[in-house]
């Protein structure tokens, strides 16, 4: 029944031409498969920015505040820690200038933070995920800090890992800003809006 | 290259002549018409029904406690999760429109006679399990008409005599719906239904593709062959109706995201009021009504006195379907050659249907139950007596060749 | 033999078109508001007026305000976060931190509240209903005259009862905007005769039961009241429609235009709160429809191209 004088040209083009307008409807169809895997609203809002009040930290004292499901620690440093900080020795990246350090841009690259006095790190070490111990100057050999006992890393109390370390990059800073003098909002950028 | 890769696939796997076997060289008569495109719609409805529930069960929580909530969470904090609780609620009735106006093909152009039987026994159980598929489904967003409405049709099972209650609490799980008869009805929803219906409609179209399509003249074409073996009216499935059902899919799915983005209520027969409200087994609502593909059944059910009679009586008239090939007793197949008699019969058939079906919307009353009686009386009589009936008048003779 | 086959596809395509528009029109045919709803028609039943764009996103704006004043303390919108209505009703998050949050709740949370559902089984007979779904439940229609239907009967715990709901358990929490109505005294002599009508029913019906007197002259008795009701019934609904049935015995801050206008606006915010992606998908649904319609067209050709083989 197929006659001489069919238009192969023709079926080829319309052949393609419906299969193209289906392959993007397909692709189309594939958005609301594939979007509803994003967060949902709950788990934005759930990892929401969290203020913390800084006149619940001593000196000395680590608080953890729960960010986004992550531990963050809040420590407040007094005068003889910061200076040490500047001359720690024995550490992998000293300025915080590997690539695979995460920190919001401009921050000292020494204390870490956005006030010398008050640190801000995520608890979870970089090597494998486990939450560290604070340790203080008075407890450790070491310089005090915060130790992973996992596997054994070490960070001084601006989250700069050790040498002889498993992990290879010191401590995440989250972005994070002054509200007021005694307060700050953990997940927003300073310049940003909270 | 590609026919060499064929080659070492052929040499393992029967896949080229499967292709050509039921797509490529499955010969099916050239002159289908409009009433045979919802078998592949059915499918389509299928394919929806299972991706878009797969996805749904992500983020669905099947207790009774957080049922309802987290449909509305799917509804507003899911991304783009409102769409697929559209396309799947949508498609759920979608899916009795298209399967009941593919029966429909059956009906009219002989489709369920000798030597398809099993074909239309295959499809009378997908229907069975189709509507179970359907009934659990509604339970699961655990509003309060899915309550009651699993509440009237499984207190139904407590007339069938001396096992009833037992049986009734079994079902249930508990001496109430809660939310056991939740847990139970959401896996049998999601993976066993589902299994069943796939293994099914495989074995429906294997069954089909033995014997060969019908068509609109209710003529074998297979009786007169050219040269090669190939029916005089029969066109390869592939191209003639892959091409052709993909136009039918288009026109389908234009007014399917009509109803999706534009009217997915639809005046409140397919999402229900009193859903949108949570289950309260205190609070019955005001007037409790199956959704609209189960009215026509529960319409018979109301209309027979007692309540046990009015469950064998819903079920008989299913049952009856199964019978179906061995009713009609008429020389042709087609109602295009049947007797005006036929005709008649079947039209007052698809009127009664769509009456019981609205009456079965609609709080009873002395007349609303005097109608439903007529009617159900009229369908059981079109079937039963059918034998006697479908050899009254005479016949149109049947062409040799297919026509249009 | 061409001729023919036009006429065939000429024919069978007006056969498609028409089934189309069968489907169509049973669909719209379908559109039947299927509430359900006790005997007779509600009182009052005036419909809403309706606004789009950008009058209808203000008006929400204006009935979020509405809610959060008057209806949060009791009603939690347990299902609708904050941020998700500052978004579509487009307002910044600070605009509704400032001005329409009252609790320590942050931006996304969602819009609950604090009502203990023990206490208010106790206060109100029943625990005041979330609200989020109330607009698909009950309906806009239903909400707009509910909200207007409050009037003074001292008969009951508040003070007031609802025409629309009757013996409703809530109190008139919109009193100080709309001011006290109640029932005309045109309306309360209707009312009084149906009253008097139904009692005549009974009556007649017992002695039906008891066999005394003519049977006739009962069953006339009864089929004259139920006349009689019939049309005061009648009479009541176009006294609503006039605007009759009710009138104003204390004032509120706002004028009967002016709460009616208030009442628009806070059930346009209940029934965006009810399906927030509403306007949205619809907005979507055109594009959608007009890429089918261009892929079927495409399609079709294709077919068209193929089937010139077929005879």
């Amino acid at each position: 029944m197929v006659d001489e004088g069919v238009d192969l040209e023709k079926r080829r083009f319309l052949t393609w031409a419906t299969a193209g307008v289906g392959a993007v409807g397909a692709g189309f169809i594939a958005v609301p498969f594939l979007g509803s895997w994003n967060p949902s609203e709950k788990a934005k809002a759930a990892g929401a920015p969290v203020e913390f009040d800084l006149d619940k930290v001593e000196v000395g004292q680590m608080v953890k505040v729960k960010w986004q499901g992550k531990p963050v620690f809040v420590v407040r440093r007094d005068e003889k820690t910061i200076e040490s900080l500047k001359s720690m020795s024995d550490l992998k990246d000293s300025g915080s200038a590997d690539a695979g350090t995460k920190q919001p841009e401009g921050l000292d690259t020494v204390t870490r933070s956005l006030k010398p006095e008050i640190a801000v790190i995520v608890g979870i070490c970089t090597h494998l995920g486990c939450v560290p111990q604070h340790k203080k100057e008075t407890e450790v050999s070491w310089g005090g800090g915060f130790f992973c006992p996992c596997h054994g890393s070490k960070f001084d109390l601006a989250g700069r890992v050790f040498n002889g370390s498993p992990a290879s990059v010191n401590l995440e800073v989250p972005k994070y800003k002054y509200l007021a003098d005694n307060r700050i909002i953990i997940g927003v950028a300073e310049g940003e809006a909270s | 290259m590609m026919s060499n890769f064929m080659t070492w696939i052929d040499d393992r796997f029967p896949a080229t002549k499967v292709w050509n076997e039921h797509i490529a060289q499955y010969y099916a008569p050239k002159n289908f018409n409009f009433w045979y495109f919802f078998g592949s719609l059915a499918m389509l409805v299928l394919v929806n029904q299972i991706l878009t529930g797969i996805w749904l069960t992500m983020n669905y929580n099947p207790s009774a406690e957080g049922a309802f909530a987290s449909i509305e969470f799917i509804r507003r904090d899911v991304e783009w999760g409102h769409l697929l609780l559209g396309m799947h609620a949508t498609g759920a009735s979608a899916f009795f429109v298209v399967v009941y106006l593919h029966m429909f093909r059956g009906l009219i152009y002989g489709s369920f006679r000798k030597p398809r039987e099993l074909v239309w026994i295959f499809g009378m159980i997908i229907f069975v399990l189709l509507m179970a598929e359907g009934f659990m489904g509604y339970l699961l967003p655990w509003g309060n008409m899915s309550y009651w409405g699993a509440q009237v049709i499984i207190n139904l099972f407590s007339a069938v005599p001396v096992v009833g209650e037992d049986l009734a609490i079994w079902i249930r799980g508990d001496f109430i719906i809660s939310g056991a008869t939740l847990n139970r009805f959401f896996a049998l929803h999601v993976v066993a239904l589902p299994m069943a219906l796939l293994l099914m409609v495989f074995l429906h179209i294997v069954a089909l593709h033995k014997v060969g399509s019908n068509n609109p003249d209710g003529i074998d074409i297979k009786k007169l062959k050219d040269e090669n073996g190939i029916p005089l009216d029969g066109i390869p499935f592939h191209p003639y109706y892959t091409v052709k059902d993909i136009v039918g899919v288009g026109v389908f799915l234009f007014i399917f995201c009509w109803i999706i983005f534009f009217n997915p209520e639809m005046g409140g027969y397919f999402l229900e009021a009193p859903n949108f409200t949570p289950a309260d087994p205190l609070k019955t609502p005001d007037h409790i009504a199956p959704v609209w593909y189960f009215t026509p059944y529960y319409s018979i059910l109301k209309a027979v006195p007692s309540q046990g009679l009015g469950v064998i009586a819903m079920a008989a008239s299913l049952v009856v379907l199964f019978f179906l090939p061995w009713l009609d007793r008429s020389k042709v197949l087609s109602i295009r050659y049947k007797s005006p008699i036929f005709k008649v019969a079947l039209t007052l058939f698809v009127i009664s249907f769509f009456i019981l079906g609205y009456l079965g919307m609609k709080a009873p009353n002395e007349m609303r139950t005097l109608v439903a009686r007529i009617c159900t009386i009229y369908y059981f009589a079109f079937f039963v007596l059918m034998p006697w009936w479908s050899q009254w008048g005479t016949t149109k003779p049947v062409p040799e060749r297919v026509t249009h | 033999m061409n001729n023919l086959n036009n006429k065939m596809t000429m024919n069978s395509l007006f056969v498609k078109v028409a089934q189309f528009l069968l489907v169509g029109v049973s669909a719209s045919l379908f559109a039947v508001n299927a509430f359900a709803s006790g005997g007779g028609s509600p009182i009052p039943n005036d419909d809403m007026p309706q606004y789009s764009s950008d009058r209808l996103i203000v008006s929400m704006q204006n009935g979020m305000q509405v809610y959060m004043n008057n209806c949060m303390g009791c009603h939690a919108l347990e299902f609708q976060r904050y941020n998700r209505s500052a978004k579509d009703l487009k307002m910044s998050e600070q605009m509704v931190i400032d001005n329409l949050m009252f609790t320590a709740d942050k931006i996304g949370d969602p819009m609950s509240n604090n009502m203990q559902v023990e206490m208010s089984e106790k206060w109100f007979g029943t625990a005041p209903p979330d609200l989020s779904l109330i607009a698909r439940s009950r309906s806009p229609h239903w909400l707009y005259n509910y909200l207007r239907g409050f009037y003074k009967d001292d008969t009951r715990p508040y003070g007031v009862n609802n025409s629309v709901f009757v013996d409703v358990g809530m109190p008139h929490a919109l009193e100080n905007m709309q001011g006290i109505q109640d029932k005309t005294e045109e309306v309360k002599g209707i009312e009084n005769d149906i009253g008097y009508a139904h009692g005549e029913i009974a009556t007649a019906r017992e002695a039906l039961k008891t066999n005394e007197g003519s049977v006739s002259s009962h069953n006339e008795a009864i089929d004259k009241a139920e006349h009689l009701i019939h049309e005061k019934e009648s009479e009541l609904i176009e006294l609503s429609k006039s605007g009759d049935y009710f009138t104003l015995i204390t004032e509120g801050r706002l004028t009967p235009q002016e709460f009616d206008s208030s009442m628009t606006d806070l059930v346009n915010f209940l029934e965006y709160v009810g399906e927030p992606i509403k306007i949205e998908r619809k907005g979507m649904g055109i594009y959608v429809l007009m890429f089918i319609l261009f892929f079927t067209v495409v399609a079709y050709f294709l077919k068209k191209e193929y089937w010139k083989d077929v005879h």
